[in-house]
């Protein structure tokens, strides 16, 4: 085998949201009342549209999740040596991307550094100037050919993404027709999507698109990477606030007594520590575990990915006690329903009750709080790596990319396209869950759905 | 007479065009009350709110018109409307603890209206507050309008709601089923209240109810809707003696009382269609016995008879094809005789001795026990095989509390319940699931009684799993068709979830999960004033036939009396917390001896026009926290005496089965 497949702590972690989420969708499928409101979700267009982006991003971050190391050529005595560097399939994909890098910055679409050098001519002259790009426009001879070719590129590109976002359209169309889907909608934002994602591919051949940060990597390639860290925090974190808030909330609301006495204290006094502080202090005890025992990691991949995991998991302690309080309050409310005192009066135990009573009626509360967390989880990491207690410096993600540009704000001419795609990448993902999380909301809501079908 | 309301062809209906309100015309005349009648769904409420404008947002009005004192409704500018409101015309609620803001006192909230429309402010608003409060009856006036509304019970919340809408001095009180929320006692004094108002102001009242014993003692007129039409209008007189209209003919006829004990109720088959499902024929066409092709084919006309009794049906009017069956004829079914006549082995099958439970108040940091609320206190009753026992009593009388203490849900503090010979109290969780199948209870709200994530099956399986009783599940799955069968639901609707039945269906299934366990006693906690009359009676009906077939024993926990007079055999009465008296439902009803059982009785609105010489109740049900000394009932009782204020009087034997705790009575030696 020319490669190994590596997979990280956080792979694994993803791999099993994922299968939690197939087994989710396929039990939600054969059982009409949970199917019903996703039906109502689907006939969002918002939502739909917003759908659409999210599992483009859900795409990307899938794809580099799929780790692997390359056999190196040389061997060891007849062992087979693998590099020390652990790719993913999207790093494949992307691979002249990932590859092409500069000296330093250079601005979106340029084909010369951002900044003068000393070159020295043949004929022993030194002068000053902007150097041309490695990469990045290097088919051209002059400059003066750029705006054209730019043109050029991207037009075609645009026209061979509209062309394929038609095909996929009218393969699709057919079957979401008959289920009452907004159609339209989809048709438009797949053409939009397919034609933006077709003209960058066309520009990425030959250009930086957003251009190259302080050490010259390409900044489209950094934001593309930074998605699977978002997300990872977005997702991975509920891992651990779900059972903990699940478990807790409801027993605190159905058994009441002392145990709801020790849960609430628990809560409380974890809420009213400010969570930046105890996150920060967390992170930097683990830094320095991690530091003081090298020999637990192969590569520094898998050291960067543990610190993710445990930045999630910490996230994940401190932020669990807002969906705590929330299922105890409905626990509280639901174990004076009739029908739980029903079940008593059949001598039901408390943990079928539990289970088979309370745990489905307040999971969709469980649902709009996930989906809503999603998108303040992803924020909050870009604001902890800024503060520096976020992921691993040597880790892409959005707080990282964010982090290096601030420097450069203060600079004259600003380097502003390393924050500006950071800034868009993450508007795009976190408005898309936030507009698809008020959808399921409005679709699970009792009262909405009371006047929607009154109206 | 002039008349003060004059609607004519109103009509309300969603945006998508379903209709709520179809067509609706009729006057009301000044210092007169007009009643609307119907079940829920009915578009009652909707009539109202369209004619103060205050429809909720879906829902608009496509036609009509409404003059109210000469002033079109329709035509006024919102403005206008608004100064009307509260001014010319106001309105009280259904359930006044909602109805009144909790962070205002009750003289802030009156002085609101009298600023708006009498321009009334300070002092002199003050004053008024304090006439009107004392107007409605409420004592120590000037006390009452500091208070908040959390200090008032619901009857007081009632009267400040009526003190509210007098204030404006309306000429027309729309009046939302000001009484459903009340207990009967309080509901005589509301009801008394508004007539009292009325005779002393000349205003005109809207009243809006599906209770035809309220219609018998307010109405001046009454119109009877049913799905979005005003089917009947008629006085009062003649709505009640000569009902032309098959539903309301059916809606006199399901209502249950002594007289009908051994016949089925005449329960009207099926619920209210949805709105708009209907547009074409007679929309109770589907759920009437006497309708013929016509009726499905053409919407009947309004037909104004001659002594101006107007109905809409093809029964009158309409010289068509009619049949002979059209003569009233009640199809109720006679059940077997009664078991009432053949006395059954007196072997009881529940015998509950002195049963108390009382709730600790813990306060302070160590929540120490400072006091106890009694909620049951020393209650004894019999209940034998195959016998109903009502027990009746108003809201936070402690009956429900009885129920679940008798279940075991809620430990009782001290007693004894013993069920066929078992002693129950005191029990371990596993030796009590033993008993968990003998006995069973049917709750109150169909609604709240079904989880709505479990499927029919799945709800009647879960008793039978968690007692282990049936064998494997294809067993299971016969017993649960067979249940199915036996509370009249198709077997089809197990694969279904509860949101898909109606109230009345879903009070079929909470029937049918609690038979699943066989039990020999059922405990029915107010089972049917969730919901309306035609299917209250389709459920006391599969109840009666179900104890004929299954032998079953019941233990009925109701305020509503004329449910007990066709079910009961035995009554027990309670009040605050102890009962008061006890017998067969003929003493107690036809007799009572005890002052309270006197006054209730005689609070139900009867629609016979056979009123007895009321007996008013003052006052409101004392807090259980802290009882009176003595007789409960001696601070609200006219017989009391000295006597009764200082010690609990013992039980008086009146019959070998009728006894009742009252100093009124000398001691009978046995």
């Amino acid at each position: 085998m020319s490669f190994m497949p590596v997979i990280l702590w956080s792979d694994a972690l993803v791999f099993l949201l994922l299968a939690a989420g197939i087994s989710c969708a396929w039990y939600v499928r054969r059982h009409e009342h949970l199917l019903l409101p996703w039906q109502r979700v689907a006939q969002n267009p918002t939502a739909m549209v917003s759908l659409l982006v999210l599992s483009l991003f859900l795409l990307v971050g899938l794809l580099d999740t799929l780790h692997y190391r390359i056999l190196l050529p040389e061997n060891d005595n007849g062992q087979k040596v693998y590099s020390p560097e652990v790719l993913s399939v999207f790093d494949k994909l992307l691979a002249p991307l990932r590859t092409h890098t500069e000296k330093t910055y250079s601005a979106p679409l340029a084909m010369i550094l951002y900044a003068k050098e000393n070159i020295s001519e043949a004929n022993g002259l030194v002068s000053r100037e902007y150097p041309r790009l490695r990469y990045g426009g290097a088919h051209l001879s002059g400059p003066q050919q750029r705006d054209g070719d730019v043109l050029k590129r991207g037009l075609s590109g645009a026209l061979a993404g509209l062309l394929a976002g038609l095909l996929i359209a009218l393969a699709g169309r057919r079957p979401l027709a008959g289920r009452g889907w907004p159609v339209r909608p989809l048709l438009i934002a797949t053409l939009i999507i397919s034609a933006v994602i077709g003209m960058t591919a066309g520009l990425a051949c030959a250009y930086h698109v957003l251009g190259t940060d302080k050490v010259g990597q390409d900044v489209l390639y950094l934001s593309l990477k930074s998605i699977r860290t978002g997300l990872i925090i977005g997702t991975v974190t509920t891992l651990v606030t779900l059972p903990l808030a699940l478990l807790l909330g409801i027993a605190a609301g159905y058994l009441r007594g002392w145990v709801d006495d020790v849960i609430q204290y628990i809560y409380t006094v974890l809420s009213s520590i400010p969570s930046v502080l105890l996150i920060a202090a967390a992170v930097l005890m683990m830094q320095v575990t991690i530091d003081t025992h090298p020999q637990w990691f192969d590569t520094s991949a898998s050291r960067a990915d543990l610190r993710l995991v445990f930045l999630c998991l910490i996230l994940g302690v401190t932020s669990w006690t807002g969906l705590c309080r929330l299922l105890r309050g409905e626990t509280l409310k639901l174990r004076e329903m009739e029908y739980i005192q029903a079940a008593q009066a059949f001598g039901v135990p408390s943990l079928r009750i539990l289970t088979r009573h309370i745990l489905p009626n307040v999971m969709h509360i469980v649902l709009i709080s996930l989906v809503m967390d999603f998108s303040g989880l992803v924020l909050a990491e870009a604001v902890l790596s800024y503060v520096g207690v976020g992921v691993d410096p040597s880790m892409i993600s959005f707080g990282t990319m964010i982090n290096a540009a601030r420097l450069e704000m203060g600079r004259d001419p600003v380097v502003w396209w390393a924050l500006a795609s950071a800034f868009g990448f993450m508007l795009a993902l976190v408005l898309a869950a936030n507009l698809f999380a008020d959808a399921v909301r409005d679709a699970f809501d009792p009262r909405l759905n009371h006047s929607a079908t009154a109206a | 007479m002039n008349s003060i309301l004059s609607v004519s062809g109103l009509i309300t209906q969603l945006r998508n065009g379903a209709r709520i309100v179809d067509d609706i015309s009729f006057g009301i005349n000044a210092g007169e009350t007009y009643a609307l009648l119907g079940e829920s769904g009915c578009g009652k409420s909707m009539t109202a709110l369209s004619l103060l404008r205050l429809l909720p947002d879906g829902v608009v009005r496509a036609g009509g018109t409404a003059q109210l004192d000469g002033v079109d409704l329709f035509g006024l500018r919102e403005s206008d409307m608004r100064a009307g409101r509260g001014g010319t015309s106001a309105r009280i609620f259904q359930e006044p603890g909602r109805s009144l803001n909790p962070g205002m006192t009750v003289g802030a909230q009156i002085a609101e209206v009298l600023a708006l429309h009498r321009d009334m402010r300070g002092m002199a608003a003050q004053q008024r507050c304090i006439e009107l409060l004392d107007q409605v009856g409420i004592p120590d006036a000037a006390r009452r309008v500091t208070e908040y509304p959390m200090q008032l019970s619901g009857g007081m919340k009632q009267r400040v709601m009526i003190a509210m809408a007098l204030a404006g001095q309306p000429k027309l009180l729309v009046a939302d089923e000001p009484t459903t929320a009340l207990d009967v006692t309080t509901q005589a004094q509301v009801l008394q209240l508004l007539r009292d108002t009325q005779s002393a102001s000349g205003m005109s009242i809207l009243l809006i109810t599906h209770d035809l014993g309220v219609v018998a003692q307010m109405a001046h007129q009454a119109g009877v809707m049913y799905a979005g039409q005003i089917v009947e209008q008629a006085s009062r007189a003649q709505l009640l003696s000569r009902p032309l209209h098959p539903y309301t003919q059916k809606l006199l006829a399901a209502l249950p009382d002594a007289n009908q004990r051994n016949r089925a109720l005449a329960a009207i088959p099926g619920s209210v269609p949805a709105l708009g499902s209907i547009t074409r024929g007679c929309r109770f066409a589907a759920r009437c016995d006497q309708a013929w092709a016509l009726c499905n084919e053409q919407t009947p006309a309004w037909t104004v008879l001659s002594d101006g009794h107007g109905v809409r049906c093809h029964l009158y009017g309409n010289p068509g094809p009619r049949t002979e069956n059209s003569v009233l004829s009640p199809q109720s079914s006679v059940l077997n005789p009664q078991s009432s006549t053949v006395s059954p082995q007196p072997s009881s099958l529940l015998q509950v001795k002195d049963l108390r439970v009382h709730f600790p108040i813990r306060k302070g940091i160590l929540q120490r026990v400072v006091g106890r609320v009694k909620a049951v206190d020393g209650v004894s009753l019999e209940i034998p095989q195959g016998r109903t026992l009502a027990l009746v009593g108003e809201s936070g009388c402690g009956k429900t509390t009885l129920g679940k203490a008798l279940l075991q849900l809620i430990p009782p503090t001290a007693g004894s319940v013993q069920f066929a010979g078992h002693e129950l109290t005191g029990l371990g969780a596993r030796k009590l699931r033993a008993r968990r199948s003998t006995m069973q209870m049917v709750f109150q709200d169909p609604y709240a009684s079904l989880n709505p994530k479990m499927r029919v099956a799945e709800i009647l399986e879960e008793g039978m799993t968690a007692l282990g009783l049936h064998g494997d599940s294809s067993a299971r799955q016969s017993l649960v068709d067979s249940l199915l069968d036996q509370v009249g639901l198709a077997r089809i609707s197990k694969w279904r979830y509860p949101h898909e039945f109606s109230g009345g269906q879903r009070q079929r299934i909470a029937i049918a999960r609690a038979l699943a366990v066989s039990p020999r006693l059922l405990i029915c906690d107010e089972p049917t004033s969730a919901l309306d009359v035609s299917v209250q009676a389709q459920i006391l009906n599969l109840l009666k036939s179900l104890q004929q077939e299954l032998g079953l024993s019941y233990l009925f926990i109701t305020h509503n009396l004329a449910v007990v007079e066709y079910l009961a055999h035995e009554v027990c009465v309670m009040y605050l917390v102890r009962i008061v008296e006890r017998g067969t439902a003929e003493e107690v009803l036809r007799k009572p001896r005890h002052p309270y059982t006197q006054a209730l009785l005689s609070a139900v609105p009867r629609i016979d026009g056979a009123q007895t010489e009321r007996i008013r109740l003052e006052g409101d049900l004392p807090s259980p926290a802290n009882p009176p000394p003595g007789c409960h009932f001696a601070p609200r009782c006219s017989h009391a005496t000295e006597l009764c204020r200082r010690v609990y009087p013992e039980n008086k034997m009146f019959s070998s089965t009728h006894g009742a705790h009252c100093h009124l009575y000398p001691d009978i030696p046995d």
